[in-house]
């Protein structure tokens, strides 16, 4: 009888238990739904099919109210760059990785560094805008503030990273300018025709293995304004893993190697290839590039146009440019 | 010395609790922020309020999880990763983040669903393989081989996603309390609450288990196997939950039971209960103090500073229990 009692009592207690925890799961849809919105969102504005077809940039702007925004922060970093050629960072407030930013106005405030945003100081500058990346609307999800998410770093296309000026425009009531800027910059990008002969790979290893970025990525398509052909991945817009072997075949069978380093002076850039090198099979000829020791990632928001006639000259004159220069391994 | 513990531990917490009130990265006039609530302070002052009580319930629930599977199992470094729930819930997410038709489809049921699933899949995994009798050297072998498993299917997963997906990932398993609301809040603490009422009514059974299999016979009616099952089905869902949220919390569960049972003693989870629930939290806020700059100004991940405080204490009790063994 008692053992009975007994597990009645705990049959009722995991079915309360159970009940319980279901509630949770309802209190959980709600915040859910918070979620489920930005999400849905941030997944119109962010896919990469959105950005492609950027003449839909009302998809973005529907959400935000048609005014002029004075107190915007900027989490999105090079959004920093349209708003510089706009002549309207003075609407800006805070931005991410201050410091990677140069000729910033000092009215704009860090409000975090890396991939770490500070809340409160994003609270403290009482934003009326946010501009963010899809993957760090969660954490900005429970501000009050208007949101614009977008992805800009996935636009591939160097001439196409011009339309979010337009985006950009409306908000700070520089339609006018944003006009003069795109068709002004639209004037200095050159058409090189590929040339088939001159094939570029950039092969990176993370320690995982060997990549190879996509036809659809910015290097690439940066290699093909150029004048040459990129060795990359059909229809892939990231870069992907390859083998071992197609890593020996790809190196063995390019003109050029294309190599972007991250080190703060060239000094040593040889130690941080070494994963290509221990390969043997190498081109004799290969092309650095000095990202992290230029404005390279600065111009190429805007500027691609700068990084595109700087890679032809290399690729096709020999000559030292801005970015890029022909180093020879064997030396 | 139990009663005298708690209390300290509990002016401790209130101490770290005031702390997380008044620092932070931007300094805020608290009598003004508690004035006016609606405030630019106000709402600085809301915000520490949600990390305060989000790293109280995290802090205590972990510590509790941890507490519970290291009695069952019988083993000081034991905890939610070791027994595969956590890879579990990592899985989920990843299906979530990683697969994009997954998460467009699917999205309405939101994050938190799908890692508890993960979680749960892997407990019956567990207690499925594991058979009857429930042997738990058994399961702590499946839990790390489900653990090996879940990273080589993200690993996949990560090398089919997009971008957008990868970088979702990898943030979220970075653990951070920027994504909770007051509504998740509110949840995960009635999580707690339940978890902890389980805890207390088992714990006098967790007593006996930890004695031995003959003593258990002795003194409870109980089966033996329905409980351990029951235990780490609540566990389960326990640490999925608290998962979801706030991503995987490393070193908590582990760390406080095992600090408390060598500082005061005592194995025995009655009294050890109210000690793990203040000193879970008192970590746990301590790291967020740490983590969202208010004593450094550097913003760190959540998971990077609970990892510095938790591993010279894992290897400090290693280095312990190979010496006892020796000796």
């Amino acid at each position: 009888m008692v053992s009975n009692w007994l597990r009645i009592k705990a049959f009722l207690c995991t079915w309360c238990a159970v009940f319980l925890w279901g509630w949770c799961l309802v209190l959980f849809s709600c915040s859910a739904e918070h979620s489920s919105v930005s999400k849905r969102h941030a997944l119109f504005s962010v896919g990469t099919d959105t950005i492609k077809t950027f003449s839909t940039d009302r998809v973005v702007l529907s959400t935000l109210e048609n005014k002029t925004y004075n107190r915007i922060v900027l989490l999105a970093t090079p959004f920093y760059n349209y708003f510089q050629a706009l002549n309207a960072e003075t609407n800006v407030v805070g931005v991410l990785n201050h410091d990677r930013l140069t000729h910033v106005g000092s009215h704009v405030k860090s409000v975090g560094q890396g991939d770490q945003i500070d809340l409160e100081r994003i609270m403290a500058l009482d934003p009326d805008l946010i501009i963010c990346n899809s993957y760090q609307l969660d954490q900005v999800k429970s501000f009050d503030q208007v949101k614009l998410v977008c992805d800009e770093y996935l636009e591939s296309d160097p001439l196409r990273r011009l339309d979010f000026l337009s985006l950009i425009a409306p908000l700070v009531g520089a339609n006018e300018k944003a006009e003069n800027v795109i068709n002004d910059k639209l004037k200095c990008f050159k058409t090189y025709k590929v040339n088939a002969e001159k094939m570029v790979l950039k092969l990176d290893n993370f320690g995982s293995g060997w990549y190879e970025p996509g036809c659809d990525t910015y290097v690439s398509n940066l290699i093909r304004f150029a004048g040459a052909k990129p060795v990359c991945v059909n229809g892939s817009e990231k870069s992907e893993k390859i083998s071992d072997e197609q890593a020996i075949l790809a190196l063995g069978s390019q003109n050029f190697l294309l190599f972007m380093d991250w080190g703060l002076s060239k000094e040593g850039y040889q130690k941080r290839m070494a994963h290509i090198l221990t390969l043997d099979n190498y081109p004799a000829r290969m092309i650095y590039c000095n990202t992290t020791q230029s404005d390279y990632f600065q111009q190429s928001v805007l500027n691609s146009h700068l990084i595109i006639n700087d890679l032809h000259e290399v690729l096709f004159n020999g000559a030292k440019g801005r970015f890029f220069e022909i180093v020879s391994l064997e030396e | 010395m139990k009663n005298r513990g708690v209390i300290i531990l509990f002016f401790v917490l209130l101490a770290l609790v005031v702390l997380e009130l008044l620092l932070g990265s931007v300094d805020i006039d608290l009598l003004h922020a508690f004035d006016r609530f609606d405030s630019v302070e106000g709402n600085i002052l809301q915000s520490r309020l949600l990390r305060a009580c989000l790293s109280i319930v995290v802090g205590a629930s972990c510590g509790l999880i941890g507490l519970g599977i290291q009695t069952l199992f019988k083993n000081p470094l034991a905890g939610p990763t070791t027994l595969g729930v956590n890879s579990g819930a990592s899985l989920g997410v990843g299906v979530f983040y990683l697969i994009p038709a997954v998460s467009s489809q699917f999205e309405w049921l939101g994050l938190s669903v799908f890692a508890v699933l993960g979680a749960l899949f892997f407990l019956f995994l567990l207690i499925a393989v594991a058979g009857k009798s429930l042997n738990l050297t058994f399961v702590l072998i499946i839990g790390l081989l489900l653990s090996y498993g879940s990273y080589a299917m993200l690993e996949v997963l990560l090398q089919l996603s997009d971008a957008v997906g990868m970088k979702n990932y990898v943030f979220w398993g970075m653990g951070s309390f920027n994504r909770v609301n007051f509504y998740a809040l509110g949840g995960l603490a009635l999580i707690s609450v339940v978890g902890f009422g389980f805890m207390k009514r088992y714990a006098s059974w967790l007593n006996v288990y930890a004695l031995g299999d003959a003593e258990l016979k002795l003194l409870t009616k109980k089966s033996v196997s329905f409980n351990k099952r029951l235990l780490l089905l609540v566990f389960g869902v326990w640490i999925g939950l608290i998962t979801s949220f706030v991503g995987p919390i490393a070193f908590v569960g582990i760390v406080v039971p095992n600090i408390l049972k060598l500082f005061f003693k005592t194995s025995n989870v009655n009294k050890l209960l109210p000690m793990t629930v203040l000193f879970g939290a008192i970590l746990v806020l301590l790291a967020d103090l740490i983590a969202r700059g208010a004593l450094g100004g550097f913003i760190l991940p959540l998971n990077a500073v609970l990892s510095v405080l938790g591993v010279p204490v894992i290897v400090y009790f290693l280095i312990k229990r190979i010496s006892g063994v020796r000796s």
